[in-house]
């Protein structure tokens, strides 16, 4: 079986370190960017299965362009991207959805929530084939 | 509960609980789930509430009875409970209200409004018009001295009364996710009237959809940016071309605005121009008097409108330039905004988050637990 791949894309140093304690629970390969532009170009390098996307990041794009911009991506139609937003304004879900995400966490998010969610979305990745 | 009175109560953005008269939840709906982690059948997690609902029941208080309910450590975040009871017999609702500490602040901003309109800004003027009278009917030397000394004093108060009439509406900074494209679409709507009242040409460039958004306060950000079109219209040449560029240096949205407008001193018009209250009207009238080439649009000083701009965007990490043009008939501001959100520097984890993080982790643990026995197990066979 193929490396279950995750990237995190979060600009606070402590919720990266956060989701990395929590998602060492499982066996995966994790992957960290601390801004759109390099988690971007970092997406484009190691092909996660699975990324988790800050929605409000300094810089020149912010969570919603990077996840606009992948799913404009044939390659990674099928990459499960979940927004973190710290504000659940409902304009913010809305927008995420609208550009691709699969689903989105409020913060502060339940690690265990996390968790079940990546189970979930490898579940559907693995019935998919994609990890075969 | 069905499921359409379901649906009806994740509508709501309050949250909503129903419990029995022991203080029992029944249900609570999706908004609620955030603001309280109350499970059904299990008694409603907040004691306050409990004890609330066990008096109503017993006859105590009177519904709805409100509870303040505590604020998360380090949580800007407030919250009122209505508890009242339901036309279901021994059910009651408890209905939560979020403060938020942009409610707060408009509150608080709406209060400071209202006091210097009703409870200031009426005496203010009528004093002035008393001392009009007390001035043309007396005429001593140390009357006329009061009276001139009352004027600026009413004066200044007047313009505390304007400025709290512009800050009135909304705190000033906000973390909204804001694109150029409706921030412009919507600034030129708004000045639409006075751009085709003088003849104007809007060309516009560079506003495309790779643009970064910027965060900040919609309504003073909008403000700001109808207020640099509104002035660069004004001071424009009739039936000339109003120029609006955008571009990206990848950590700034820089967006130009030049207009072909009347003489007026570069130098004098930034040294000047973003100092509150300074109507630069006057050193206009002054440049002409001393025989520079005059403008063929009478001018009116911006006054309150663009050192309030430039407070604004610097509130936001921005900045607003005026820059030396090709002629000295070309004005040129330069609006700079920082790309994407503010940073966050904070180098201590967010404490709702330790508190859910530490809330969970005894669940993680033994999952991982399970997960490793699992793993030794089928070692074995």
């Amino acid at each position: 079986m193929k490396t279950k791949r995750i990237l995190i894309v979060e600009d606070q140093a402590d919720i990266r370190k956060l989701i990395r304690m929590t998602l060492d629970f499982g066996d995966y390969e994790l992957h960290e960017a601390d801004n759109g532009d390099s988690g971007y170009n970092l997406a484009l390098t190691v092909a996660p299965h699975i990324i988790l996307l800050d929605v409000m990041m300094p810089g020149s794009m912010d969570g919603l362009q990077v996840c606009e911009k992948l799913k404009k991506n044939p390659d990674y139609l099928h990459t499960k991207i979940i927004m973190l937003t710290a504000r659940g304004q409902q304009s913010d879900i809305d927008t995420g959805l609208k550009v691709g995400a699969n689903s989105y966490m409020i913060k502060p998010f339940s690690p265990l929530e996390l968790m079940d969610t990546i189970d979930r979305y490898f579940a559907e990745i693995e019935a998919s084939g994609v990890l075969a | 509960m069905n499921a359409q009175m379901k649906i009806f109560f994740d509508a709501l953005s309050d949250g909503v609980a129903i419990v029995n008269k022991e203080g029992i939840v029944q249900y609570v709906n999706e908004p609620g789930n955030t603001v309280f982690a109350a499970k059904s059948g299990a008694p409603f997690p907040d004691p306050r509430i409990v004890k609330g609902v066990r008096d109503l029941a017993a006859g105590f208080g009177k519904a709805p009875l409100s509870v303040p309910l505590p604020t998360q450590l380090g949580s800007p975040a407030g919250c009122i409970a209505k508890l009242m009871p339901l036309p279901i017999a021994d059910q009651y609702a408890i209905v939560t209200h979020i403060q938020t500490e942009k409610q707060f602040y408009e509150m608080t901003l709406k209060n400071f409004y209202e006091f210097i309109r009703i409870d200031l800004a009426k005496p203010i003027h009528q004093f002035s018009q008393q001392l009009d009278f007390f001035s043309e009917e007396n005429s001593s030397s140390e009357m006329q001295g009061l009276v001139e000394n009352g004027k600026a004093i009413s004066e200044r108060l007047q313009r505390i009364e304007m400025l709290a009439e512009l800050f009135g509406t909304s705190p000033l900074v906000d973390q909204e996710r804001l694109l150029f494209e409706t921030m412009i679409t919507n600034a030129l709507n708004a000045e639409n009237k006075q751009l085709e009242s003088r003849g104007l040409e809007v060309y516009l460039d560079g506003l495309d959809a790779e643009l970064p958004p910027v965060y900040g306060s919609s309504i003073w950000l909008t403000r700001a940016l109808r207020e640099l079109i509104n002035n660069a219209a004004r001071h424009a040449l009739a039936k000339s071309r109003l120029e609006i560029v955008l571009r990206c240096t990848g950590t700034h949205v820089i967006l130009s605005l030049r207009n072909h407008g009347q003489f007026a001193s570069k130098a004098l018009l930034q040294k000047k121009l973003f100092v509150p209250f300074n109507q630069v009207e006057e050193y206009v009238r002054d440049k002409k008097a001393s025989g520079s080439k005059p403008g063929s649009t009478p001018v009116k000083g911006p006054g309150l409108g663009l050192p309030i701009c430039q407070q604004i965007l610097h509130l936001h990490g921005g900045r607003m330039t005026v820059v030396e043009g090709e002629g000295d008939d070309i004005i040129e501001f330069n609006l700079e905004l920082a790309t994407g959100a503010p940073v966050n520097d904070t180098q201590v984890l967010d404490a709702q988050q330790a508190q859910r993080y530490a809330h969970d982790m005894v669940a993680l643990m033994q999952r991982m637990q399970s997960a490793r026995a699992a793993q030794a197990a089928s070692k074995k066979e």
